[in-house]
């Protein structure tokens, strides 16, 4: 810029506006990179999101899980007990009672039985709790071919199963063959 | 834009070749101080300090220049300005990348008015460095040449005007 000569004019002007355009593009490159970011950012989100509900429902399904044992063992231990005892007590009382008084008792103390039994081992089967899923299943399975002499039902595990959900999927095998009770064959694949 | 206007209002007022320059000055003074404390509301407080350290380097800066150089027409005291305000902008435009204020960025208005700053900033920065030189080179026909100026004035101004109009809420037809 020291000499007087007007060489430099174009060049000065031509700096200029590059120098405009550059900005002009770089902003628009920037609200292109910006968006990019921002897609990147909510899928980041909707992952994140995703894994935590998922995390809270294993963890709501193990608490429940949990809750089921320790209602089942309460009343396996508790009623199931104080039922034992009822019996003893009744026939002892009963000694004098008639054969067929005595039937009806034992019959109905039987019946509740039953049920406490059947409620413990629906809220947690204890194979389940004790032995794990595929025993639970393979019990489930030898026990429908015994009722179910027409139909034949088959238990194949392939890989193992995670340790969370065990009960809800233990439900899901027995519902879905109680669906299809009627048929020859029972086929899940879970 | 409040700078703009006074600059404008000065020019108006005072005619004489002398006091126009003294407007400028005026002008570039003012604008000098909106804009920083603009950049400083825009960042976060814990920076606050900064800007005010910034502001009054470039107003010693400044009044250097203007006490010194023994002409009121000399340009180079409003280059460091230029210079420091681009580096706002840019700044600006790194943290709204790192804070991602926005889905669409395109309806933030500050982003538009940095935008604004940003291509007229870094546009008259070259003219206002040899804005002596063309004075000297080109007499009365600089004039027409500091057309290029003010082009990238009305762009400034129209990002401005986006970005105000981002502001406004919208209405929505039934």
């Amino acid at each position: 810029m020291a000499s007087d000569s007007p060489n430099a004019i174009p060049l000065i002007f031509t700096l200029a506006t590059a120098a405009m355009l550059i900005m002009a593009i770089a902003i628009i490159l920037f609200i292109v990179f910006y968006q990019k970011k921002m897609l990147q950012e909510q899928l980041t989100r909707q992952s994140m999101e995703a894994e935590h509900r998922q995390k809270m429902m294993v963890a709501e399904m193990q608490s429940r899980e949990n809750e089921r044992g320790r209602l089942s063992k309460e009343i396996h231990d508790g009623v199931g007990v104080m039922l034992q005892a009822l019996r003893a007590t009744t026939f002892a009382v009963a000694k004098n009672a008639s054969e067929e008084d005595r039937n009806e008792l034992n019959h109905q103390i039987n019946e509740i039985t039953e049920t406490v039994r059947s409620m413990a081992y629906n809220l947690m089967p204890p194979s389940l709790e004790k032995f794990g899923l595929r025993e639970t299943l393979d019990e489930y399975t030898t026990k429908l071919n015994k009722y179910n002499p027409g139909i034949h039902f088959n238990f194949l595990q392939e890989g193992s199963p995670r340790k969370t959900g065990q009960l809800a999927t233990a439900y899901l095998v027995q519902n879905g063959a109680g669906i299809h009770h009627q048929c020859d064959s029972s086929c899940q694949r879970l | 834009m409040t700078s703009d206007v006074i600059g404008m209002m000065s020019a108006f007022w005072i005619k004489s070749n002398t006091f126009s320059y003294a407007a400028a000055n005026f002008y570039f003074f003012s604008a000098n101080i909106l804009i920083t404390l603009f950049y400083k509301a825009l960042f976060p407080r814990k920076f606050g300090k900064i800007f005010y350290v910034v502001l009054a380097l470039l107003l010693m800066i400044f009044a250097y220049y203007f006490f010194t150089s023994g002409s009121l027409t000399t340009n180079d005291r409003y280059v460091p300005s230029h210079i420091v305000i681009c580096i706002f902008s840019l700044l600006f435009f790194y943290q709204i990348i790192k804070e991602m204020p926005t889905t669409h960025i395109q309806r933030l208005p500050v982003f538009w008015i940095n935008s604004g700053f940003l291509i007229y900033y870094a546009g008259t920065l070259i003219l206002w460095i040899a804005s002596d030189y063309l004075a000297k080179i080109l007499g009365d026909g600089f004039g027409s040449y500091w057309i290029f100026h003010n082009v990238l004035g009305i762009v400034k101004n129209v990002f401005f005007a986006i970005g105000l109009w981002q502001v406004t809420p919208r209405t929505r037809s039934l």
